[in-house]
């Protein structure tokens, strides 16, 4: 019998996939770990292995598809094997509850010409009690606008209720109107007593000839005299009232006329979108900043560098992940989480690094930094912001740290306040060192000075609490051979 | 009001009915001196007499059979079995004779008889001794089925039983004999195919009979603590089935539980679920009907198994909850 | 003149329906309010207007049903007699009454009345009796006044508005009517009643021209049936005296009256424009407002007949409360005049909301149907022997929206509140007809069969071929 190839979870918190490109045609062979596709998750993206050698059978989903987790997505076996209708497939797959992307899982070749009747009945048909039909039914409520509430994503008499009862008010006659035209009573903006929708906000340009007869009527429009202000417009779209449909049609049109493009969201812009705004949302964040003197910490980089490969010097960064490492190992309240009603407190102290890319940002993370020399830090610092730029990180070689670097000292910023990484307690931001004026044993002299910028979680972390941390931070980097013990 | 036990509900029914008419008479293995294998014919043999407190022989075909011969004569017999179990020794007499007779011979005859029999499990008694057959009879046509849960409904329904021209099987949960409840002194009977809405709920219906009846009553009142509030429906007769309540209680709670200690699957709830489904009680439903039934095995002897092989308050409860 | 040192949030000009509403209203929204009022509080509605002829209707209505107590085997031996100072005087004691009520809730409600009469020197200040009070909105609620005739010897003694008619305490004998609009048709109704022969005079082919046709040609002829004479397309060249008796002149015939009423409308009284007549700007010689009430000038605002969007005093009260609120808010709430009932008192009485079955035909071209049901088949009128009248529903055809309604019989001016509030709430014919039970027997009954006429399955009425 043929192998199933699922969607592989990787990781607790992986829920689904998006098959990327498939690396193998249908009928082509394939070994036993052999790439067969290359997927990406909300993290990162990776190829899925084959788990048998054999002949590649079928491939269930198109490119671009998102599947959930161990949802088979191909068939490998030998030449000829007969492999499972796709029907009962994309039925196995319902039942594990996550629904497939709609229309997505159309034709692949299983049964070509036809459609998939499983496709077709997830796009059009809604799971829903029979309670929740004969309500849906009385009320004339359409069940694709009902939220559904049940355990296993199926709509019940009280969806229906609730849906029926956040119904926008409107008069008979504009219902009437409504239906007959096809518009959808969500989207007007009601101008009737406490915001119910009347026959007028469904038909402006009806309401302006009224106006305008009206005006006609009056035998003369009304004007003001000079010193008095313009009349107030009184048409339907005055201020407070909501967006019309004439303006809502306007704005599309402008929009139409603006837009130069619409581009798809990779799985990582999209996540990046989530957490970024999951994090400013969530976190009640402050941001503080210190100057740091580095003038001899650039001294001592360049000392130690010298005589070193040119692909294997020690960076600036490389120091600070360490001088960082050292002031998170000494200060336990920057290795905590929150989790809402408890701090958990985590031992080993793993650093993330942001690694800036031409579509978006990863964060691969340098585990027990607090064991690692500042030489094997550097190589491994190296390696991995490579294998981010290549796309080629692992799972285990993102996630779980502790506190994150975010460093665009090389782009000449004097200071920003970076985005909490969620759930880590803080993010150092590093910016260019600048050279000024000092005072130095009563000698004018260069000094390089650089700013660090700290945005914790107030939740966490209190002032006092960074400002120790960002002390420490300075003193480590000032005094910089005491990151090389 | 006064409180008898289920047991003694039984016998008050069968004595004032013995008095009543002449032509009741009672057989069944050791209801004499003995008084039955769990004591429900106490006292029975000095009031009556051998004459009418018959003690046949160990074969339940014979008497059964003889029973059904003297119904047909106007007599009036009331079987006891001692153990429902053992209906499957006598099964020709039951489903071949007493249930076709009155068709057979164009309406002309009756089978006025009762099988009184002590079932389902509960006691200990293993696989032969603690079976919940009635399905078996609610399929026969020509055959009433009775499964009292409260002493009132034991005493009313047999004396309606023992009045009936049909044959009425009529079961006794064996762990309820000893159960008391309020029985009037005075006379009363009680309809056959009348269910008893037990308690009045609004958010799930747990449809049941028999011993499940007092475990369903439990569940309703923890889920009560909740807020919950399970209607509970005693069906009392399987046979004629109150449909009518069935689909009433469905219609009002949107979601139905059906308990039963018989094996779940092929059980008895698979007609209740199935009088919901083919009716307008369907459209009312918000979830899937749930059935609670005994496991797939013969009734274990351990008693921890025995007790888990049945519905508990904590699958009852479950299946609740998976439908809230 | 005295400037006074106080600064009012508003000043109200004119104490009639708009006038004493948007002052309450203005008060109860804490605005320090003054209002000016030249004559008594309550305006022509309470003085001379609704309320005295409603009174003298209500009269006629007792002598009508008295006259015909005998059908209902009523015999009343001494015969009837109209004592018109007794008649007057009751109407009068009505009048007060209200008034009285009208000052005791201005007063209650904190608002300063100042008696005298009142005009505008800028938009911030108003003159009145030599003083200048100042104010930070105006509302203009100065008003209307009776439309002269301007015809040779219009200026007879005995040739009067509804003002000096309802002074009367003698019947007149033959009392002539210039004019068959709703003053025309009540007091020729009242003036019937009370015994004088009333001869009716009207420029159109038919009376009420304004309203629906149907409605029209119902209550000419009710009028006619209760004796007034009517001259349709009669033009007034001139009043002429004879023997110090006037006689209206039509281009037909000469009527020879005892007096006289003109009563061929009212138009805006604009005297309390002062100093900013020519500068608030004016639309057929009434005062310009938007839907908010404000007029060209930002401050002032001008309500009721002087702006003459409805001339009623139930729309008065609404656009005074309307004008009162935009003086003391930002809400800038606007009136909607679409669906104000009018009411005709004469007996049987009438009453319509919306558009006249002309205006619907024009304005919705795609079709309308129209419910009718006689008051005829109506228990409640057979029983109460009032059997004229009808009501009609015009509903348009796509939706079943109510454009208008119009009654003759029953208690029109009490049903009608039904359509009003069924067409403001928008609801359609079809709920009016599916959805809403009326009681029986009960004239508003009729309503609802119109409505279902309207969509041809009145039960009360036999299948519209079977009709004729």
């Amino acid at each position: 019998m043929a192998t199933e190839v699922q969607m592989p979870k990787n990781g607790m918190d992986m829920t689904e996939g998006t098959i990327i490109r498939w690396l193998k045609k249908e009928g082509e062979p394939v070994e036993k770990n052999e790439p067969l596709m290359e997927i990406e998750t909300d993290k990162i993206t990776m190829e899925a292995e084959s788990p048998i050698s054999g002949i590649l059978l079928g491939r269930l989903y198109e490119e671009g598809t998102t599947v959930p987790v161990l949802t088979p997505v191909a068939y490998v076996g030998e030449a000829g094997e007969e492999v499972p209708a796709k029907t009962m497939v994309c039925a196995a797959a319902e039942e594990k509850g996550a629904g497939i992307d709609e229309g997505d899982a159309g034709d692949t070749g299983f049964t070509k010409g036809t459609e998939s009747p499983c496709a077709q009945i997830d796009e059009k048909e809604v799971a829903a009690t029979p309670f929740a039909r004969k309500l849906a039914a009385d009320y004339a409520l359409d069940l694709h606008r009902v939220t559904p509430g049940g355990s296993h994503g199926e709509v019940r008499g009280q969806d229906v209720e609730e849906a029926r009862n956040t119904m926008p008010k409107a008069t008979p006659l504009a219902r009437a109107m409504a239906e007959d035209l096809g518009v959808d009573l969500n989207l007007v903006a009601g101008s009737g007593y406490n915001g119910k929708i009347v026959s007028a906000d469904l038909n402006p340009a009806a309401q302006e000839d009224r106006e305008s007869t009206d005006a006609k009527e009056t035998g003369e429009t009304l004007g003001r005299s000079e010193s008095s202000a313009p009349l107030r417009a009184c048409s339907a779209e005055e201020e407070g009232r909501g967006i019309s449909v004439r303006e809502a049609v306007d704005a599309a049109m402008a929009e139409i006329e603006e837009v130069m493009e619409r581009r798809g969201v990779s799985g990582m812009r999209r996540v990046i979108a989530e957490r970024m705004s999951a994090s400013h949302r969530e976190i009640p964040s402050v941001t503080q900043n210190i100057r740091i003197d580095v003038t001899d910490l650039l001294a001592l980089r360049e000392a130690v560098n010298r005589g070193r490969e040119k692909n294997c010097r020690i960076s600036v960064n490389d120091f600070l992940i360490k001088a960082v490492g050292i002031a998170v190992e000494e200060q336990e309240r920057f290795r905590m989480t929150w989790e809402g009603t408890q701090f958990v407190l985590h031992g080993r102290i793993h650093i993330g690094m942001a690694v800036g890319m031409e579509d978006g940002l990863l964060v691969p993370v340098l585990r027990d930094v607090d064991k690692k020399s500042l030489g094997q830090i550097s190589g491994e610092a190296r390696e991995l912001a490579k294998k981010a730029r290549e796309g080629r990180l692992r799972p285990d070689e993102v996630g779980d740290a502790r506190i994150t670097i975010s460093n665009i000292g090389m782009y000449g910023i004097h200071s920003f306040t970076p985005i909490i990484n969620q759930p880590e307690a803080a993010i150092v931001g590093v910016c260019s060192p600048e050279e000024e004026l000092a005072l130095l044993n009563g000698q004018v002299t260069v000094r390089k000075k650089m700013m660090v910028c700290v945005t914790y979680d107030h939740r966490i972390l209190n002032a006092t609490e960074v400002c120790r941390f960002e002390q420490r931070l300075k003193a480590l980097l000032e005094e910089p051979l005491a990151i090389l013990l | 009001m006064r409180e008898i036990t289920y047991r003694e509900a039984i016998r008050e029914a069968m004595c004032e009915e013995m008095r009543r008419d002449e032509a009741v008479y009672f057989m069944g293995e050791d209801i004499g001196a003995y008084c039955g294998a769990f004591g429900v014919s106490r006292g029975m043999l000095e009031e009556f007499g051998p004459e009418r407190i018959l003690e046949p022989p160990i074969s339940e075909a014979a008497f059964v059979g003889a029973g059904i011969g003297s119904a047909i004569t106007g007599m009036r017999p009331i079987v006891e079995l001692m153990f429902s179990d053992f209906m499957a020794v006598c099964y020709d007499q039951i489903i071949n004779q007493a249930a076709k007779m009155h068709f057979m011979f164009a309406g002309k005859v009756n089978v006025p008889m009762v099988i009184r029999t002590a079932a389902g499990g509960g006691t200990g008694a293993a696989a032969q001794h603690s079976q919940s057959l009635e399905q078996m009879y609610c399929h026969v046509p020509g055959l009433k089925v009775v499964a009292p849960s409260t002493p009132y409904d034991a005493k009313g329904l047999l004396k309606t039983a023992i009045r009936d021209n049909n044959t009425v099987i009529f079961l006794e949960q064996k762990l309820l004999y000893n159960k008391k409840g309020p029985v009037p002194e005075e006379e009363y009977t009680l309809p056959l195919g009348k269910a008893d809405i037990c308690r009045e709920g609004k958010d799930v219906s747990l449809i049941t009979y028999g011993r499940m009846t007092p475990l369903c009553l439990e569940v309703a009142g923890y889920l009560s603590q909740e807020g919950i509030e399970a209607e509970v429906l005693d069906l009392r007769t399987l046979s004629p089935l109150d449909t009518g309540a069935i689909i009433a209680t469905a219609k009002k709670t949107h979601r139905v539980v059906v308990v039963h200690e018989a094996v779940q699957f092929s059980g008895f709830g698979g007609e209740i679920v199935s009088t919901i489904a083919d009716s307008e009680a369907f459209y009312y439903l918000d979830a899937p009907v749930k059935r609670v039934g005994g496991l797939y095995c013969p009734v274990p002897f351990s008693p921890v198994l025995e007790t888990n092989a049945f519905p508990t308050r904590e699958r009852v409860e479950a299946a609740v909850r998976e439908i809230l | 003149m005295t400037t006074t040192g106080e600064t009012y949030d508003v000043a109200v000009i004119g104490g009639g329906p708009a006038g004493y509403v948007a002052a309450i209203r203005a008060a109860q929204l804490s605005g320090r309010v003054i209002l000016f009022e030249k004559d008594r509080v309550g305006g022509v509605c309470l003085n001379r207007g609704c309320i005295p002829t409603k009174t003298y209707l209500k009269t006629a209505e007792y002598i009508h049903h008295i006259q015909r107590a005998a059908e209902r085997g009523i015999l009343v031996s001494a015969g009837l007699r109209v004592d018109m100072p007794a008649v007057a005087a009751y109407k009068e004691q009505v009048v007060r009454k209200l008034t009285g009520g009208v000052q005791t809730l201005l007063k209650s409600n904190g608002v300063c009345v100042v008696s005298g009469e009142a005009f505008l020197t800028d938009p911030f200040h108003v003159s009145c009796n030599a003083k200048v009070y100042t104010a930070k909105k105006i509302i203009l609620c100065g008003g209307s006044q009776a439309k002269t005739l301007l015809v040779p010897g219009a200026d007879h003694k005995d040739v009067m508005t509804s003002d000096g008619i309802l002074e009367l305490i003698k019947v007149p004998e033959h009392l002539g009517i210039i004019g068959g609009g709703i003053i025309g048709c009540e007091l020729a109704s009242a003036f019937c009643a009370f015994g004088s022969r009333v001869t009716l005079i009207e420029r159109k082919d038919r009376i009420m021209s304004a309203w629906d046709r149907e409605v029209s040609k119902e209550l000419g002829k009710g009028l006619s049936q209760d004796g007034v004479r009517i001259c349709y397309d009669s033009h007034v060249e001139e009043i002429a005296d004879e023997n110090g008796r006037p006689v209206i002149v039509t281009g037909k015939e000469r009527i020879a009256c005892d007096k006289v009423l003109v009563s061929i409308g009212r138009e805006a009284d604009l005297s309390c424009l002062g100093a900013l007549s020519g500068q608030i700007r004016l639309a057929n010689g009434r005062v310009a407002v938007d839907d908010t009430m404000r007029t060209s000038v930002d401050s002032v605002y001008a309500c009721g007949d002087i702006n003459g969007r409805v001339m009623l005093a139930h729309a008065a009260f609404k656009m005074g409360e309307v004008a009162a609120e935009n003086c003391m808010t930002e809400k800038g709430r606007r009136c909607d005049l679409r669906y104000v009932p009018s009411c005709l008192y004469t007996s049987p009485e009438s009453a319509f909301v919306g558009l006249t079955q002309e205006q619907a035909e024009k304005q919705y071209p795609q079709g309308i149907n129209i419910g009718r049901f006689r008051m005829a088949a109506n228990g409640r009128s057979l029983a109460s022997g009032e059997c004229r009248g009808f009501v009609k529903v015009i509903a348009e055809k796509k939706y079943g929206q109510i454009l208008g309604v119009h009654m003759v019989g029953g208690t029109a001016s009490e049903m009608i509140a039904e359509p009003a509030a069924l067409m403001a709430m928008e609801v359609t014919v079809h709920e009016a007809a599916e959805q809403i039970i009326h009681a029986h027997p009960s004239y508003s009954e009729a309503f609802a069969e119109a409505c279902a006429d309207a969509l041809g399955r009145c039960i009360h009425l036999p299948p519209e071929p079977a009709r004729k």
